[in-house]
């Protein structure tokens, strides 16, 4: 639990930029101006808002672990939606290479990731190496609501662990 | 499932949370509301919640699980079932009641032979809508390449109605 950023007196804010995406229509729109079939690329800023590891078992990574996290996405200074992720631990293997000073441990998680902007949201899931929240990832796209409907193509983060950019580069039912 | 959210957020939020509709389903989207969504009757089956700590409110991690009947047209034709994680939970400080939790569920439709999956993230505040959202993302038999949308607005303890709006193939 040591991972879970707690909210405090910027708990009020939040909640009302939450409110805001969800009441407003402002945010990207392209998608609205993007015929069916058309390819659609967006990007935003991304900041890591919550974030935490339930352990299975031993505090170390491991299998079973579950990544919980979600991000603020921003386009220009303005925060335009929010996403939301959790990724199951599938695969966790430790090995010191030749040389090296300490083990190595690579993992494979499973994660389900959705993005909600203001005209609809995206579904996506996928393999990654996430063993701690708030990585870099990259995730079929499976669906979307709204202007998003039937979407398919790829989420990808890249940038770090607490900040980064969101591409997502889809095509719409 | 808003009969799990009640216990777990608590009931001065889940009060709130039946006040009145935010505009995250907008109802007058005409891409939402298509002419002939199919639109099940739910009925709630079993659930559970799984409190994570810290235990006795809404945390980063709480679970639930829902299982449905379905009936179209008063016969039962199949079940949903879903799981639900919290992703983000705003609160101030100390405070027990959030100002607003984000939930990231999962489902899995059975409609006689067929199985549509289906996923999405919602958001409830004071104020919030009774209505959800979520992408539909694959199916098998009859559904197998469905692409589209369900939404589920709560129509009473326990029941909700189901919409299932697909896109042509």
């Amino acid at each position: 639990m040591g991972q879970f950023r707690r909210i405090g007196s910027g708990g009020v804010v939040a909640a009302v930029v939450l409110g805001a995406i969800l009441a407003s229509g402002a945010g990207d729109s392209r998608a609205a101006d993007s015929p069916d079939g058309a390819p659609l690329t967006m990007q935003f800023g991304a900041v890591t808002v919550q974030s935490i590891r339930l352990n299975v078992g031993v505090p170390a990574a491991s299998t079973g672990d579950r990544l919980i996290f979600s991000h603020t996405l921003t386009k220009d200074g303005k925060t335009v939606g929010l996403s939301g992720l959790e990724c199951a631990l599938t695969s966790v293997t430790t090995s010191k290479p030749k040389g090296a000073k300490k083990p190595v441990t690579s993992a494979r998680s499973h994660c389900v990731a959705t993005i909600v902007l203001t005209d609809g949201q995206i579904a996506a899931q996928g393999l990654t190496d996430l063993t701690d929240p708030g990585g870099n990832f990259e995730l079929a796209v499976t669906g979307g609501t709204g202007k998003y409907s039937g979407a398919a193509g790829t989420l990808r983060k890249a940038g770090g662990k607490d900040k980064g950019t969101y591409t997502v580069d889809i095509i719409t039912g | 499932m808003k009969k799990q959210l009640i216990t777990i957020v608590g009931v001065a939020t889940a009060a709130a949370l039946v006040i009145g509709p935010l505009a995250l389903a907008r109802k007058d989207d005409a891409t939402v509301v298509g002419p002939t969504p199919r639109v099940f009757d739910a009925k709630e089956q079993d659930s559970k919640d799984r409190d994570i700590r810290p235990v006795g409110s809404a945390s980063l991690g709480d679970e639930f699980f829902l299982s449905q009947s379905l009936s179209e047209g008063g016969a039962l034709v199949g079940s949903a079932d879903t799981t639900c994680t919290f992703v983000r939970v705003v609160r101030e400080a100390g405070a027990a009641t959030p100002l607003a939790v984000s939930v990231q569920c999962g489902g899995v439709a059975k409609i006689g032979p067929d199985v549509l999956t289906f996923q999405g993230l919602n958001s409830f505040m004071p104020n919030s809508p009774t209505q959800s959202r979520f992408a539909v993302t694959g199916g098998t038999g009859a559904f197998a390449d469905a692409k589209g949308e369900v939404r589920v607005t709560e129509t009473g303890q326990g029941t909700s109605a189901i919409a299932v709006e697909l896109l042509d193939a």
